[in-house]
């Protein structure tokens, strides 16, 4: 069987990849399940899921442990957010063999400092350009699978702006990134900016953010779109229905047997039940 | 004061209500908006990690779960410690992992290693007398008086609410401070429950959400769960958004529907950012230069 980032690299010749934000097994379950192409594994939501804030306080550990569930759970290729590679150009070499071993399709480094923090956060600040385009090289240098995709986050837009992004993802690119991808993209002008100053100067980029539908998103040429709700909109649903069992108090709810099922069926049960069957590890007295 | 303590305290005011979730930031929704008490199902940290409830999940990732949870939120966390992972032997370890880990009570399961959820068919017994050793031992294995074990029984499916009811009874005569019959599933059995063993002097756990909170103290009961609330607004809110990212592309829609974040009460305002900015003027991590005198 073809590697993960050889079937992510298939499914890109095609159309654009759409990969949904996922956090953990089970919403890249129900994701699959619903036809997801890949899955984007989210630094923001498998920090909040630990219960911390997305400013470099995840390990690599936690990172790497987190994708190897997610890329176990689901056939299909996984996106990780692999933020600074943690550290310099040699932790990103660790970083990359523990993505590659955990199931990882493709990864994305950007160029903030050691610890980063997300890229729609105030105060971001970024490594010299020249220090990141080693780091991509090392990246590069690090994978086993040369079809892992390798993809270079600028986080420049906010605090330096379009020039110095701009020049920095050909740079990234030149160096030998698969994908460039600029993050921080917050209004239609900015991606009007990124369209044609990148995706229509031939080099394959990423989007991420949900300003304009799939369809549109691939008609300007990205090759990649990690959109969704995430955990945030997860969080959302949780507190909605915290803040109705506090409000009403509950009660009336008797087994959602249909929702039960289709529910343990993504997590597997039915293969469960067949190999308790074929390895008999329930003796019939 | 502590959190078993807490829980203790709790207990004795009347039911305590624990909805359920399997990670620390549903964990602090719970926290956030006013209850008393989490409860961490072992179904959903199974599905967490990809896995349907079997007892494929190990000791190790539910004790991992749970640190993150307890280092998250302030009030008491009930936790599902399924077979306690092996033996008698293996409960202690359990129990002391558990205990570490921050937990106020959890609940130990009589039925064979490997577990299933207990809405599962195919569920299987210990025999009583050993899963009151697992009490014993759980009991002898606090290294806090107050921490809360609760025995649970899966007999009600495979042997019928006799054998349930003669289990409850022993364990909570082996020291065991809450029984939990598991696998409720209508009203009738729920009343058979609450008369043979909650409104007769023994403290009863009820998982479920067939009757409200209230109405489970007036039947008795000292703790009622709902163990697949997180998982359930999951799986419903993320099944939506899929769906509405194949037919038109975004998931604007299914976001409004769940309401836009409120001020104060977002994502990273309960993970703790404006904290982390504070802490990074105070200690100036960006290295700027100090101000003139």
């Amino acid at each position: 069987m073809s590697s993960p980032g050889a079937r992510l690299r298939e499914a890109m010749s095609g159309a654009m990849v759409v990969a949904p934000f996922v956090y953990d097994g089970f919403t890249a379950l129900i994701a699959q399940g619903q036809g997801a192409q890949a899955v984007y594994m989210t630094g923001h939501g498998t920090s909040a899921q630990i219960g911390l804030p997305d400013v470099g306080l995840a390990s690599l550990a936690e990172m790497a442990g987190n994708l190897g569930y997610i890329a176990n759970a689901v056939a299909i290729p996984v996106i990780a957010d692999a933020d600074t590679g943690y550290g310099n150009a040699i932790n990103a070499q660790r970083t990359v063999r523990e993505y590659e071993a955990a199931g990882a399709a493709a990864m994305h480094l950007e160029d903030q400092v050691f610890p980063k923090r997300c890229g729609f956060f105030e105060g971001k600040r970024c490594v010299p350009m020249a220090e990141h385009v080693q780091k991509i090289r090392a990246a590069l240098d690090a994978r086993d699978d040369p079809e892992l995709v390798i993809i270079a986050r600028t986080d420049a837009v906010a605090p330096n702006g379009w020039d110095d992004a701009i020049r920095r993802a050909e740079a990234y690119r030149e160096a030998g990134a698969d994908m460039v991808f600029v993050d921080g993209i917050k209004s239609l002008d900015d991606l009007d900016i990124y369209t044609r100053r990148l995706v229509e100067q031939g080099i394959p980029c990423l989007y991420n953010g949900q300003l304009s539908p799939t369809p549109e998103i691939s008609a300007r040429g990205f090759k990649i779109m990690i959109t969704g709700g995430g955990h945030a909109l997860s969080y959302a649903a949780v507190r909605q229905a915290l803040l109705a069992l506090k409000q009403e108090g509950g009660g009336g709810q008797g087994r959602d047997l249909e929702r039960f099922n289709v529910m343990t069926g993504l997590l597997g049960l039915p293969e469960i039940y067949e190999l308790e069957q074929r390895y008999a590890t329930i003796s019939k007295e | 004061m502590r959190r078993t303590s807490r829980l203790r305290e709790l207990l004795a005011q009347g039911i305590v209500l624990a909805p359920g979730v399997y990670n620390a930031l549903f964990a602090k929704a719970v926290e956030h908006t006013g209850f008393d008490a989490i409860y961490v199902t072992g179904f959903g940290t199974a599905a967490r990690y990809g896995y349907p409830d079997v007892g494929l999940i190990t000791q190790t990732e539910m004790v991992q779960n749970l640190r993150h949870i307890c280092h998250a939120t302030a009030i008491p966390v009930i936790a599902d410690a399924d077979t306690g992972y092996g033996n008698v032997i293996n409960v202690g370890r359990t129990v002391r992992e558990y205990e570490r880990a921050g937990v106020a009570g959890f609940h130990l399961e009589d039925q064979v290693f490997p577990k299933k959820c207990g809405f599962m068919e195919g569920k299987a017994v210990i025999p009583l007398e050993e899963h009151v050793q697992k009490i014993r031992a759980a009991l002898d294995a606090r290294g806090d008086p107050d921490t809360v074990v609760i025995a649970r029984t899966d007999a009600l499916a495979p042997n019928g609410w006799e054998d349930a009811l003669t289990r409850a009874r022993a364990y909570r005569e082996a020291g065991a401070d809450l029984v939990f019959v598991d696998g409720i599933r209508t009203l009738e059995e729920l009343d058979t429950y609450s008369r043979e063993l909650a409104l007769k002097g023994i403290p009863c756990l009820y998982n479920g959400g067939l009757v409200t909170a209230e109405a489970a103290g007036r039947m008795g009961f000292k703790i009622q769960i709902l163990a697949g609330l997180a998982l359930g607004a999951v799986f419903e809110s993320a099944t939506d958004a899929m769906q509405e990212l194949n037919s038109s592309g975004t998931t604007r829609q299914t976001v409004a529907r769940y309401g836009p974040p409120v001020a104060g009460e977002s994502v990273n305002d309960l993970l703790g950012v404006p904290d982390i900015y504070a802490l990074e003027q105070r200690y100036n991590t960006a290295g700027e230069d100090e101000p003139a005198p």
